[in-house]
């Protein structure tokens, strides 16, 4: 009986290794949302570079970079929900350096796909560049 | 030695259970569908019928009435049925006087597309709706029969390991349980990426077999599931102090009648009429065939008042239906009413204080109303806040036609905020828990003088606070 047991073992080893790597890869799931989302375009006068703290639901930390035209008087972030034809209030960023701007708190507190609208304001004028944006849950 | 044993048999036992427990969480599944709120303009009512779940097919439909400030006590009859099948078995709803939900459950025998019938004695409204069944994809399925033949080969190799004379016959059943396993591991893993089929009743049309199975529904050879836009006919027949309003909706392209409205921003049509003097009409037409829909106004005004109606069909997108009539109410039409800009005022007793900042063409402009003073907003159609916008208006004419002819008639929402963690959907209006301050931000594309009203629900009644916007011209002048 006991060598039957014994002979049990590396069929009953095998079974619970193929059950644990079936177990990983049926559970695991990859991580997303955490990471700083950075998205660049361009507009006929201005770079812009959005870099994003955390692209998943909630208040985030949002970074601007505008290149080329200097004198920018202001950028605002407009956010806004295509899908549920829904629109944030605009948000000022703050001056944190040259050509670099901060909106603090940007409250994407629904996953989904947004559009962040950058506003650069000068002298000539409003430039709007659109950056889509997918908020994880 | 015994240790071994016993080491043995807990691994294959803790294996097995992992396998089963696998294949159960598939097998059992979410039920599929959720509450259905139907706001319902039926002859002097506003309410709102709440469908909720079907948990198991036949089993009990639970139907929620809420009824709001000025409703008059009285009796409901509701009945369940397929589409042209008759009356089913009835459920009477006594409506009291307290403004407030109201229960009233019926049985629901098959899964598919139903009717509740909601009958005031007057007129029955027939909202349609579909009972879903939780079904498995193909992949699922393979998931869910891979799991379990892999346990009972499992279980099968254990017992041949123990009793066998060769121990190479262990190996059939051990292999065909790393098959099974194989096959479910894979199943599962593409049923992550299988495209969820056509919803019935959402994206195509609900028929029995539809909802039994959605995945042998055949796909639309285009991906497009979108239909034509729908004409809008409008009747108006006075009724004492009353006014009875007719409207039919055909196809815009076969005329047949439209009978696939979807429930969008908890109603199947929103019905916006602008009245002479300026004031707004924000009802809920019923259904009482296919394709033809009643409203009832209270106190109508004499003259002509500019009407749309936001719909949304199945396969989706929401439409807006602007009459290119309107109606007409034999009189003479009193002087506009000139409501406040931005400021305080006093609504039917509730204190409103409004905010404007931006008001230029192109540019966002936000609009905050403070409505009353501590948070206690209903939601009202799924919303916290609604905003019509009818403009730009000329002045010194009745404002029925001038909304009429005006480009932009829009309506944006102050959504409920979201709870992290919330289960079980939206809030219904039930809960009086939001605001006081609700927010919009919208962009006029076009300079001038707009009326704006903002729609929110306190104490079961509907506060609408009409505002006077000035915009200004854009940065780039009138486009
Ligand atoms: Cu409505």
């Amino acid at each position: 009986m006991t060598r039957r047991w014994m002979r049990a073992a590396p069929v009953a080893a095998l079974l619970v290794a193929v059950v644990v790597a079936a177990a990983v890869v049926l559970f695991a799931r990859p991580g997303s949302g955490s990471a700083p989302a950075a998205l660049e375009a361009a507009t006929s006068r201005h770079g812009v570079r959005l870099v994003v703290d955390a692209a998943r639901a909630g208040t985030t930390g949002v970074d601007v970079e505008v290149s080329g035209a200097p004198d920018v008087d202001e950028v605002r972030i407009e956010p806004a929900m295509p899908h549920m034809g829904h629109a944030l209030p605009p948000i000022p960023a703050q001056r944190t350096g040259d050509g670099r701007y901060r909106a603090a708190e940007v409250p994407l507190d629904m996953a989904g796909q947004w559009e962040l609208t950058v506003v650069v304001d000068d002298a000539r004028g409003a430039e709007r560049v659109v950056f889509p944006l997918l908020i994880s849950g | 030695m015994r240790t071994t044993e016993k080491t043995i048999a807990a691994l294959l036992l803790s294996a097995l259970a992992t396998l089963c427990g696998g294949a159960l969480a598939l097998a059992d599944g979410a039920p599929a569908g959720g509450d259905v709120h139907v706001a319902q303009t039926l002859g002097d009512r506003e309410l709102t019928v709440v469908l909720r779940r079907v948990d198991a097919v036949p089993g009990p439909l639970r139907v929620d009435v809420i009824t709001h400030e000025g409703s008059a006590p009285g009796e409901l009859r509701l009945r369940v049925a397929r589409p042209g099948g008759g009356g089913g078995p009835e459920a009477v709803v006594a409506l009291g006087a307290t403004p407030g939900p109201h229960h009233g459950t019926l049985r629901v025998d098959t899964a598919g597309p139903q009717e509740l019938a909601v009958d005031d004695g007057e007129r029955v409204a027939l909202i349609p709706f579909v009972v879903p069944v939780a079904v498995m994809s193909p992949a699922e399925g393979l998931t869910y029969r891979g799991f379990v033949a892999a346990g009972l080969l499992l279980l099968v190799a254990l017992g041949t390991a123990v009793t066998a004379r060769h121990g190479w016959v262990v190996l059939l059943p051990a292999g065909g349980f790393v098959a099974a396993l194989a096959v479910a591991v894979t199943a599962a893993l593409l049923s992550a990426s299988t495209p969820a089929p056509p919803r019935p009743g959402e994206d195509v049309d609900a028929t029995e077999d539809a909802v039994r199975d959605p995945y042998s529904v055949q796909r639309p050879s285009t991906s497009d599931l979108s239909r034509p836009p729908v004409t809008l006919l409008l009747r108006a027949g006075s009724t004492g102090d009353a006014l009875d309003l007719e409207l039919s909706l055909t196809d815009g392209a076969s005329g047949r009648p439209v009978d696939d409205l979807l429930v969008h921003d908890d109603a199947l049509m929103h019905l916006v009429v602008v009245t002479p003097s300026g004031g707004l009409r924000h009802v809920h037409p019923v259904r009482v065939s296919p394709g033809e829909y009643r409203a009832r106004l209270r106190a109508p005004e004499p003259g002509h008042h500019a009407v749309s109606a936001e719909i949304s069909r199945r396969g989706g997108g929401v439409q807006l239906l602007r009459s290119p009539t309107g109606f007409d109410v034999p009189g003479t039409p009193v002087d506009p009413s000139s409501p406040p800009a931005a400021g305080a005022r006093d609504v039917n007793g509730t204190p409103v204080d409004v905010a404007v900042t931006g008001a230029r063409a192109g540019e966002p402009t936000t609009i905050t109303a403070r409505v009353g003073t501590t948070a206690d907003l209903q939601p009202w159609l799924g919303m916290v806040g609604h905003l019509i916008v009818v403009g730009p208006l000329p002045d010194g004419e009745p404002v029925g036609d001038a909304a009429q002819r005006a480009p932009v008639w829009a309506h944006a929402h102050a959504m409920v905020p979201l709870t992290p963690g919330a289960t079980g959907g939206p809030p219904d209006e039930t809960v009086a828990a939001y605001g006081p301050v609700v927010t919009f931000t919208h962009t006029f594309p076009l300079p001038g003088r707009y009326r704006v009203w903002v729609q929110n629900q306190r104490d079961y009644a509907l506060v609408t606070t009409p505002v006077l916007l000035d915009v200004g011209a854009g940065e780039g002048g009138t486009p």
